[in-house]
């Protein structure tokens, strides 16, 4: 096989040495896949268990993910817990902010659809209401094995989203991928 | 505490419409509006009350009847007074105790956003949980709201 043929599916290493060779656009998608930073962005009790995720028990930096503290370095924004209407308008800011290209996890029942607030009167019925979301992860909250799935499912989706690029196929529909509830409450 | 609850009766006259002894440590004025701030500032001086803890200022509303209540409590005597009034749901103004317990200041303005109580020299009378752009005053049992349909803004009052 030839060296085109096999940069076709990616990156390949020169045998015996030290060396990598790959399209600056594999590299690239390769790159943004494996260091996605994430938007600090705890807003209720979602947010213990993204810290625990975080933490060193599940160690999100096993995935070249690690929280930053502004808009302006970050690739994708967790949203945990609920959405008060006063904050939504801070959350869209936020989330303009951010440079493409940009992903939202809706993590837990209160970002994806309201939660057990949905028919309060100040609480956004799911972050999707105004900002795209990517990904779904279901749970009250969710474990964080379900948020790193969520996590690796995105990875999977950028890196598809630029092979069908590459390869002149119709970029695919963004179809929102969600994250079932599992574990001892699910 | 038989004394003191007669002083203030004498001091205050017809300002207070009803009054009753709960328990031995625990007394309920009902007085008329327009004399909450004299005698909050009464019960907080006065030698024989020294009421210096606001415990609780809030509103009620059963649907007919709204009004203010204040809770205080006396670390002196261990004695605990409750003090209301009622409002007219229209027009709901009452002196602001701000000046006399800066502990109520975050108070008056939860009350003032949630039921819409105006504090008359109130230093920063504005809203502190919902949004600025609010309208409507939602925990009034006369308040009935529907979606405005736009996920930044919060429900339109409907009357």
């Amino acid at each position: 096989m030839g060296v085109k043929e096999r940069l076709e599916k990616g990156l390949i290493k020169v045998p015996g040495g030290t060396i990598l060779i790959a399209k600056i656009s594999d590299l690239m998608a390769w790159a943004r896949k494996s260091s996605l930073w994430s938007l600090t962005f705890g807003l209720s009790c979602c947010a213990i268990e993204m810290m625990a995720t975080a933490a060193s028990r599940y160690d999100l930096d096993r995935f070249g993910m690690f929280f930053r503290a502004t808009p302006r370095q970050a690739d994708v924004m967790i949203v945990a817990g609920w959405v008060s209407v006063k904050m939504a308008p801070f959350i869209k800011r936020l989330y303009e902010q951010m440079p493409e290209p940009k992903y939202v996890i809706a993590m837990g029942g209160c970002a994806s659809a309201g939660g057990p607030y949905r028919d309060s009167i100040t609480i956004v019925k799911g972050v999707d209401q105004f900002v795209p979301v990517d990904v779904y992860v279901y749970g009250c909250p969710p474990r964080p094995e379900n948020l790193i799935l969520g996590i690796l499912k995105l990875q999977e989706r950028i890196r598809e989203e630029h092979l069908a690029e590459k390869n002149g196929l119709p970029k695919p529909v963004r179809e929102p991928i969600i994250i079932p509830e599992t574990g001892a409450t699910g | 505490m038989k004394e003191a609850i007669e002083n203030l009766l004498q001091h205050f006259g017809e300002a207070v419409t009803a009054w009753s002894q709960v328990s031995p440590d625990e007394v309920r004025f009902t007085i008329c509006p327009d004399k909450w701030q004299e005698v909050a500032q009464y019960l907080r001086d006065d030698p024989q009350w020294q009421m210096d803890y606001p415990a609780d200022l809030t509103v009620w509303d059963t649907g007919q009847e709204f009004g203010v209540y204040l809770r205080l409590w006396s670390s002196v005597y261990n004695h605990n007074v409750l003090v209301l009034t009622t409002l007219s749901r229209e027009r709901p103004v009452i002196a602001s105790l701000a000046q006399l317990y800066p502990g109520v200041n975050w108070h008056e303005r939860e009350m003032y956003d949630m039921y819409g109580v105006i504090f008359d020299g109130h230093p920063n009378l504005k809203r502190i949980l919902l949004p600025d752009d609010w309208e409507g005053f939602p925990f009034r049992k006369d308040y009935v709201a529907e979606p405005s349909g736009d996920p930044l803004r919060g429900p339109q009052p409907v009357n």
